[in-house]
């Protein structure tokens, strides 16, 4: 690995061009700048930075600078309880953001947008703070997930064995891509990267269980399956 | 607990083991795989059998980790005998104890790779899969029981903390990490020697000692198989870490796929504060270490050091320039350090018989042993751990048992994401850090993916390279733009419309986001795509020309 770190430069010409200026590493000393056009159809790649999380931390729960609590949670509730006593065990300290989201995710299945607020209430947050945490992380969901989940793997051992034919053959059967919820939010079909299964590849988790060495026929039998036992 | 109460245990445990009131040892493979092929079921069976037969006093069942063989599990091992069955079903488990405890005779049809080699092998050792390897770091994976202390206890277990903390100064233990030339197992090969030193001359009253369990890539299950199989080892060898280069602290971050390894974790360093193996004044000593797991979140980038520090600070994983590196200005700006699960496992082994000892095993430049997943078309798809400088041949061909369906070998993919892939010409190559790098490959974690032919090397590359686009973590515009240009570009030679003009761009700007990218993800993204492009041009050619071709029609 080299280990100087070649700086570039972004210029934005006009509206729909931006330039990476690269130094050229061909040439002897560094002072030589390639440019490289960036398509722009890119723009948005390029610019993102300055487009998101503030603008939809806002959306979700920002007036005027600080967080609101919009609803006020049960307190009896004991999935509020749980965050609350995670909550103190971290001493409401902003480095256990993490932990106490993981806390949550597993209390509901995903992050509701007033758990998030008591949250970022609680440990004196700024809410593009705990935003920006939790939209970094595939791990974090702010919808549900649905009420029973089917999780491909399309990790690379899975991918090389044809998780591709599952998806697809789901997608056949229940309409649902990967990422999707049906519309009764009795069935969600996400993607994973790599279970750690990969010995038994192609692996599908359904509900917490792992489906080893599954078939697409076999896994849309037992979503099938869940779905009829309610 | 001091240091005579720990040898009265494991006296107290050894003659137990001897004086051994059971003459059978099962070992039913709990680790992850076998699990999710039911062999908690299988367990819970043959205990309910043992105990009807009353030999409950005569036969011991204890759940291990990964043996090896997953893709054949679930597994039963029967010792001393050394009999695996494989694929045990809840049916046959009356039969297997039958035979082989009553009968003393194995059931042959049913052992370990009966139904696909000739004759099995009846002692399991002497099979071709387990003889051509060598376990070091996984030496007690598979063999004892990862939730009890004990067990790690009385094979050696906690004697290199032993000899560490009472036999030598810090300075010693660098210098036998040192003479080992054991090289970082996590990817980039630093030698972890050298990481301790510079680690260790940083004068700071606080320094860190980090466990970098996130396994990003996906195919790889080595550090999983690791921590669930023995994590008091990864403990031990984090404790004498942060001994030699005087931390009190210690953080393990592991990957939140992994929920039976965080539970296995956390319950050993319970177990080990219990015997004052961790804690404060460990074994009665000045010296005092803590261990605190950290749950990851699900993104890749996590697993590159700085990142991952952000991560275990509660911020976005996103990574920062370097230098400074982590040994100077780490975790909360404190010197830290930072390996791999497996450079951890190799450690209590190093103290125990000495850095000369490990130099010895593999090649001169990558000494010892390296865990490989095998995964893919293979045969036996699985955990394997062989010396440095084992050839590809003989992992695929010896111990993995040759291409699914007798298929032709096409390539093997090392290094997930950020390696390459290995041509069928190349099929003699040594696997170390060298050799692979020479072929535009990398060693990485040690995920292995085999492939036959009906892997199209042109999707392969898109699909790392979607990989990347999506766990970009968008800091920095040459890997977040650039590789979803690529990504586009790869999806256009694959859906046969891209031209000549698209290749050509792809591979300039492949160079560019090499070179210019900040940290490892976007340096190594164009990997996949420029060692196909090296191995297998032709098939980006076939697809272009095949275009233009359409065209003039
Ligand atoms: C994108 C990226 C992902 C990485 N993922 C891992 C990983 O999953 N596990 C790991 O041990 N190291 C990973 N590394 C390497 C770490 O940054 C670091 O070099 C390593 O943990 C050092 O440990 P070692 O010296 O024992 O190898 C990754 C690096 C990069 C750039
Ligand atoms: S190279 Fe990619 S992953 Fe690394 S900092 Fe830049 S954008 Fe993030
Ligand atoms: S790639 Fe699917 S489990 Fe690892
Ligand atoms: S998990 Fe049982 S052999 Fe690997």
């Amino acid at each position: 690995m080299k280990m100087i770190q070649v700086a570039f430069i972004i210029c934005f010409t006009d509206i729909n061009h931006s330039l990476l200026c690269i130094p050229d590493v061909a040439s002897s000393s560094l002072k030589q700048y390639k440019a490289y056009e960036i398509p722009s159809q890119y723009l948005s790649v390029v610019a993102r930075p300055f487009l998101s999380p503030h603008k939809n931390s806002g959306e979700l729960f920002m007036k005027s600078g600080t967080a609101v609590l919009e609803k006020e949670l049960p307190k009896t509730d004991p999935r509020v309880k749980l965050i609350a006593a995670k909550m103190k065990k971290e001493n409401y300290k902003a480095d256990a953001l993490i932990e106490i989201l993981h806390t949550a995710q597993n209390a509901y299945g995903y992050l509701p947008k007033e758990v998030l607020s008591y949250i970022t209430q609680s440990l004196h947050l700024p809410p593009s703070r705990v935003y920006s945490t939790v939209t970094f992380y595939h791990f974090f969901s702010l919808k549900s997930k649905g009420e029973h989940t089917c999780l491909v793997c399309t990790g690379t051992a899975c991918y090389v064995k044809g998780a591709q034919a599952i998806l697809n053959e789901i997608e056949r059967k229940t309409g649902l891509k990967a990422g999707q919820v049906s519309a009764d939010n009795k069935l969600g079909v996400q993607v994973a990267r790599c279970i750690g299964a990969c010995g038994l590849a192609p692996a599908v988790v359904l509900d917490d269980e792992v489906q080893a060495k599954a078939t697409p026929e076999e896994i849309v039998k037992k979503i099938n399956a869940k779905l009829e036992t309610v | 607990m001091n240091r005579q109460d720990l040898k009265t245990i494991i006296y107290a445990e050894k003659t137990k083991d001897e004086t051994n009131k059971y003459k059978h040892k099962i070992c039913v493979c709990c680790g992850a795989g076998c699990i999710s092929s039911g062999s908690e079921e299988v367990m819970k069976k043959l205990q309910e059998e043992i105990n009807t037969r009353g030999l409950e006093n005569e036969v011991e069942v204890i759940p291990t980790g990964c043996m090896g063989p997953c893709n054949q599990g679930p597994l039963m091992k029967f010792l001393p005998e050394y009999n695996i069955y494989q694929k045990v079903d809840c049916s046959n488990i009356t039969a297997i104890v039958q035979s082989q405890l009553i009968d003393k005779k194995p059931i042959e049809d049913l052992l370990l790779f009966a139904d696909s080699r000739e004759k099995p092998f009846i002692n399991a050792q002497e099979d071709p899969f387990f003889k051509k390897q060598l376990k070091i770091a996984l030496k007690n994976c598979g063999h004892i029981n990862p939730e009890r202390i004990e067990d790690y206890l009385v094979h050696n277990g906690y004697q290199a903390l032993d000899k560490a903390l009472f036999e030598m100064s810090p300075e010693e233990v660098i210098a036998e990490v040192k003479q080992s030339r054991i090289r970082g197992r996590g990817g980039a090969g630093y030698p972890t020697g050298l990481k301790w030193e510079t680690v260790y001359k940083y004068v700071n009253e606080q320094k860190y000692v980090i466990c970098n369990g996130d396994e990003g890539d996906p195919g790889a299950f080595m550090d999983r198989s690791v921590l669930e199989g023995n994590p008091h080892r990864v403990l031990e060898g984090m404790a004498i870490a942060g001994y030699a280069i005087g931390a009190n602290k210690g953080y393990a971050y592991i990957r939140g796929e992994y929920p039976l390894a965080i539970k296995r974790f956390e319950l050993a360093i319970k177990q080990a504060k219990k015997m004052g193996l961790l804690g404060n004044n460990i074994l009665g000593t000045a010296f005092s270490f803590d261990v605190e797991v950290r749950i990851g979140a699900g993104a890749f980038v996590c697993g590159e050091e700085t990142a991952l520090i952000a991560s275990i600070e509660g911020k976005r994983g996103t990574p920062r320039p370097r230098p400074p590196f982590p040994a100077e200005s780490g975790l909360w700006g404190k010197p830290t350090l930072i390996n791999n699960v497996e450079t951890y496992a190799a450690i209590s082994p190093i103290i125990n018989n000495g850095g000369e000892w490990y130099s010895e095993i593999g090649t001169p430049k990558s000494s010892g042993t390296k865990v490989f997943a095998l995964a893919g078309k293979i045969n036996y798809a699985g955990l394997i751990e062989v010396p440095m400088g084992t050839t590809l041949r003989e992992i695929i061909y010896d111990i993995g048992g040759g291409i699914q369906g007798g298929e032709e070998f096409k390539a093997a993919q090392t290094g997930g994401p950020s390696g390459g892939c290995i041509p069928a010409e190349h099929l003699d190559v040594k696997m170390d850090y060298e050799s692979l790098v020479s072929l535009g490959s990398i060693m990485g974690s040690g995920g292995l993916i085999v492939m036959d032919k009906s892997s199209d090397m042109v999707d392969v590359a898109r699909f790392f390279m979607e990989f990347c686009m999506d766990e970009s973590c968008g800091k920095c515009v040459p890997c977040r733009v650039g590789t979803r240009m690529m990504h586009d570009l790869l999806q256009k030679i694959c859906d046969n419309k891209a031209t000549q003009i698209d290749l050509d761009r792809l591979e300039e700007l492949a160079v560019y986001v090499k070179e210019t990218s900040l940290c490892g993800l976007g340096g190594s993204a164009p990997n996949p795509l420029l060692s196909t492009l090296r191995h297998f041009r032709q098939e980006y050619e076939e697809r272009i020309v095949n275009h233009e071709l359409r065209e003039l029609h």
